[in-house]
C-alpha cells in the first residue's frame, strides 16, 4: 500500500523528535514512521520484584540482549565496545541516563584547535540558542554559572542531590585542585509544571515510570503531535528508493503484520541513530547509488565513534548508601578536557560521578567490583553493597578508517533487512587517555576517603553513544551532510542523528544532537522546504 | 540442549552461594526447580553433561572445583547459571530482609516510593572557581562571551540575549 507526505522523518527518538515538533512549530506537517511502539510507564519493570534481571535481560539497554519484537540484529562480535538503543518512541532517551553535559567550543574546531580530527561546519555559537530551547523542552535540572563552560540560563529545578558520595568527591576535587560543578541532566529534581519531581529511586535506565526522567515520548512528542504532526508506530523501514534524477520519493518500511509499505513524499529526514541511519542508507542500493544512498563519498558508515569509557571505583569503609539517587551522574569534572601539550595525547575526558548498584548487580560484580562466588561471596557483598562508587572516564573518540558501520546480508531481521555491524578498536589516542583518567579517577577517590580502589579499563557494555557515521562537513569528497544537515548528493535528503557529529568531544551526545536537529528544522523551513 | 535437574540446581546454588554466620546458604531460601532457571538448558554432549551431573554427587570441596571448572570450560553456560541463581536469591524475601537489616536498603523494589536520602553526612559544597576556564574556539564571538563571562561571572543570561550568539 503507497501513501503520500510532505516530510517523512525516519525514527521517533531524540532528535526525530525534536525535528518534528520544531517544524509543526512552524506550521510544516510531517509524518514519522517509528520501527517501535509507545511504552507505557506501568510496563517499566522498575516496581516489580525482578526489577534487577529484567534490566540485565529483557529490559537490558542492549538489544542483542534485550531482543524485542522491534529491534534489530547489531552484530558487534568486531567491536571492543557493545551497543546500547532502545528502538520505540522516544527512541534511546527511553533507556537513558539524561547526563547531558554540552559540547564545549572547542570540541567543534579540533582539527583547527589540535590537529586532529575534523572541523565541524558550524561552531557552538550556533548552536547555543537551541541548546537552550531543547533544555526548556526537555526540562533541566542542575545550575547555571559554570565558568568551565560558556554560560546558560538558570535550570529549571536544582541539582540532583550529591549525597554522601556526592560531598566527598565534591571536596576531594577541590582539595586536589580540580574545578568541578553539578551536572546538568534532563531530570526535574523537583516538581516543575505538570511534572512531578524524581524520587531518587535509582535505575533512570530502566525508563522513569513517574516521567521525572525526561524522554521525548513525554517531551516533544505530545507538543509536536498537538501541532499536527503524524506518528505511525511499529514501522520498520526497509529503504528509501530514489526517482530517475536521483532525489529520494519513496521510503519503504513492513508494518506490523510483516506487510511491505510506502510512503512517497517531498522530503526523508532521517534520525535512525548513528547505527541505524547507515544501516537504511546502505541498504538503499540503486543505480545511482550503487554503495548506498548518498555515499557517493563512500564515508556512510566511516567514521565510527564511541567514547570509550574506564569505570574506577571507589570502596569506602562506611556505608555511603550509595544506591540511592539517579544512578548515573550528580556532579563532575573537566579539569582534563582540553590539550595540554605535556600529556601524550591530544584533546582530553570528563570525570562524572555515578553511584551503585541495587543488591543484584552488586552480587554479580557490577562495574567491576570483583565480587567472587563461592566462599566469601558474602563477606565481599557486605564490604561493597551500598559502600561504592564508580567516576567514570569518558574519553573523546578519534575518527579513524578502521572502526565502521556495515551491514552482513547473512543475518537479517525478520522483514530481510541486513543486520548492521559494529566494527570497532579504541584508538591509540583515546587508549593513552584513559590511562591517563584512570590515575586521575584513583587519584580522586583515594582524596575522598576511598580504602581500596578497582578498576574496569573498558565499559564494554556503555556503546551508548554512537555517532560519526553521516558526518557533517564542506567537502563533499569527504562527508556526508552539510552544515544544515542536508546530503551532498541528495538534496531532499536530511540525516540528523549523532551520525553527523564531526568530532565525539567528551560528554554524552544527546543535546548536541537535539540542538543539530532543531536547528537543522529551522535551516529546512527558511529555506522554503 | 537439556534442562538442568534439581538436584544440580541445588548443588551449584549452595557451592555458588554457601552462606555465612550471617547469610543464609541457598538452599535455605530458595526450592528448586528454580523458576529462573525455567527454560535453561545446557550441552547434551557427553563431555559437557559429565561435569554437571558429577555436580549432584561430589562433596562440598569438589563441587567448588567442578565449578571453577565449568566457568572455564562453559563460560556461557556458567555465566548464565549464575546469574539466574543470584536473581533468584536476591530476590527473595528472607534475604531481602537481610539486606535490609544488614545495610539498610528497603526490601523493595525501587519504585513507586523511591528512595530517600541520609542527609546527616551531607553537608553544602560549593565550587571555588569564577572565572572563566573553557578554551576560546578562535571566534570573535568566544572573545566576546569569554570577555563578558570573566566581567559579570554572576549574571544571568537570558535566552533573549543567547539567541543574538553566532559564529
Amino acid at each position: 500500500m503507497t501513501s503520500n507526505a510532505r516530510v517523512v522523518i525516519i525514527g521517533a527518538g531524540a532528535s526525530g523528535a525534536a525535528f518534528a515538533w520544531r517544524l509543526a512549530a512552524q506550521g510544516v506537517k510531517s509524518v514519522c514512521l517509528e520501527r517501535g511502539d509507545w511504552l507505557e510507564p506501568k510496563a517499566i519493570p522498575t516496581d516489580q520484584p525482578d526489577w534487577e534481571f529484567r534490566r540485565i535481560t529483557d529490559f537490558s539497554p542492549n538489544p542483542n540482549v534485550r531482543n524485542g519484537k522491534s529491534d534489530y540484529p547489531v552484530l558487534d562480535s568486531t567491536s571492543e565496545i557493545k551497543p546500547l538503543m532502545y528502538n520505540g518512541v522516544g527512541g534511546s532517551t527511553i533507556m537513558w541516563s539524561a547526563h547531558t553535559p554540552r559540547f564545549r567550543p572547542s570540541d567543534f574546531k579540533i582539527k583547527s584547535l589540535d590537529g586532529v580530527g575534523f572541523d565541524w561546519p558550524l561552531s557552538y555559537w550556533d548552536l547555543a540558542p537551541y541548546y537552550e530551547i531543547n533544555d526548556s523542552m526537555m526540562g533541566t535540572t542542575g545550575v547555571a554559572g559554570d565558568p568551565g563552560n560558556p554560560p546558560r540560563t538558570p535550570r529549571d529545578t536544582p541539582p540532583m542531590p550529591y549525597g554522601v558520595v556526592g560531598t566527598r568527591m565534591a571536596n576531594a576535587a577541590s582539595k586536589l585542585g580540580w574545578h568541578w560543578w553539578p551536572s546538568d541532566g534532563n531530570i526535574l529534581s523537583n516538581d516543575h509544571g505538570d511534572r512531578q519531581g524524581c524520587n531518587n529511586c535509582g535505575p533512570c535506565e530502566m525508563g522513569c515510570q513517574i516521567g521525572a526522567r525526561s524522554s521525548v515520548d513525554i517531551t516533544y512528542w505530545p507538543a509536536a503531535l498537538a501541532l499536527g504532526a503524524e506518528l505511525i508506530t511499529n514501522a520498520a523501514v526497509s529503504h528509501i528508493e530514489v526517482d530517475d534524477k536521483g532525489k529520494a520519493t519513496r521510503v519503504v518500511w513492513f508494518d506490523q503484520n510483516g506487510t511491505e509499505q510506502a510512503t512517497e513524499c517531498d522530503y526523508v529526514v532521517v534520525a535512525a541513530n548513528g547505527v541505524g541511519t547507515p544501516r537504511i542508507l546502505l541498504n538503499s542500493v540503486s543505480k545511482y547509488f550503487p554503495d548506498g544512498l548518498a555515499n557517493s563519498s563512500g564515508q556512510v558508515g566511516k567514521n565510527f565513534m564511541l567514547h570509550p569509557i574506564a569505570g574506577v571505583s571507589g570502596v569506602w569503609d562506611d556505608p555511603v548508601q550509595s544506591w540511592a539517587g539517579n544512578d548515573a551522574f550528580c556532579l563532575l569534572t573537566q579539569h582534563f578536557y582540553e590539550t595540554d601539550p605535556g600529556r601524550d595525547f591530544v584533546r582530553g575526558y570528563e570525570m562524572q560521578v555515578t553511584r551503585g548498584q541495587g543488591p543484584l548487580i552488586s552480587a554479580l560484580g557490577g562495574f567491576g567490583l570483583d565480587v567472587p562466588w563461592g566462599k566469601g561471596h558474602h563477606e565481599r557483598f557486605d564490604q561493597v553493597f551500598g559502600h561504592v562508587a564508580t567516576v567514570a572516564v569518558t574519553c573523546e573518540d578519534l575518527p579513524v578508517d578502521t572502526n565502521y558501520v556495515s551491514l552482513d546480508s547473512s543475518v537479517t531481521d525478520q522483514f530481510g533487512v541486513p543486520a548492521a555491524v559494529m566494527n570497532y578498536e579504541q584508538e591509540a589516542n583515546a587508549l593513552r587517555m584513559k590511562s591517563h583518567g584512570i590515575e586521575s579517577a584513583k587519584a580522586w577517590l583515594e582524596a575522598a576517603g576511598a580504602r581500596e580502589v578497582l578498576v574496569n579499563p573498558l565499559l564494554s557494555q556503555a556503546g551508548f553513544h554512537l555517532m560519526g557515521t553521516t558526518r557533517m562537513g564542506t567537502d563533499p569528497s569527504n562527508s556526508v551532510v552539510d552544515e544544515n544537515c542536508r546530503a551532498h548528493d541528495v538534496s531532499n535528503l536530511l540525516v540528523i542523528d549523532a551520525g553527523v557529529f564531526a568530532s565525539s568531544a567528551a560528554v554524552n551526545p544527546t543535546p548536541t544532537l537535539q540542538a543539530v536537529a532543531l536547528r537543522a528544522a529551522d535551516q529546512f523551513v527558511k529555506a522554503g522546504i | 540442549m537439556g534442562a538442568v535437574s534439581s538436584e544440580i540446581q541445588q548443588a551449584f546454588a549452595d557451592t555458588v552461594l554457601p552462606g555465612s554466620a550471617t547469610w543464609p546458604k541457598a538452599s535455605d531460601v530458595l526450592s528448586f526447580p528454580i523458576s529462573y532457571l525455567e527454560g535453561f538448558e545446557v550441552s547434551q554432549n557427553a563431555a559437557d553433561l559429565e561435569i554437571w551431573n558429577k555436580l549432584a554427587t561430589a562433596d562440598s570441596e569438589t563441587r567448588f572445583e567442578i565449578c571453577a571448572e565449568l566457568e572455564k570450560l562453559q563460560p556461557g553456560a556458567f555465566q548464565m547459571m549464575l546469574t539466574r541463581v543470584f536473581a533468584a536469591y536476591y530476590a527473595n524475601p528472607k534475604v531481602l530482609s537481610l539486606v535490609e537489616s544488614q545495610h539498610s536498603y528497603p526490601a523493595r523494589p525501587p519504585m513507586p516510593l523511591g528512595q530517600v536520602f541520609i542527609t546527616t553526612q551531607v553537608a553544602p559544597v560549593l565550587p571555588s572557581a569564577t572565572t572563566p576556564l573553557w578554551r576560546k574556539d578562535g571566534t570573535t564571538t568566544a572573545e566576546e562571551i569569554y570577555k563578558l563571562q570573566e566581567m559579570q561571572p554572576n549574571k544571568v543570561w537570558t535566552l533573549e540575549e543567547i539567541m543574538t550568539w553566532h559564529s
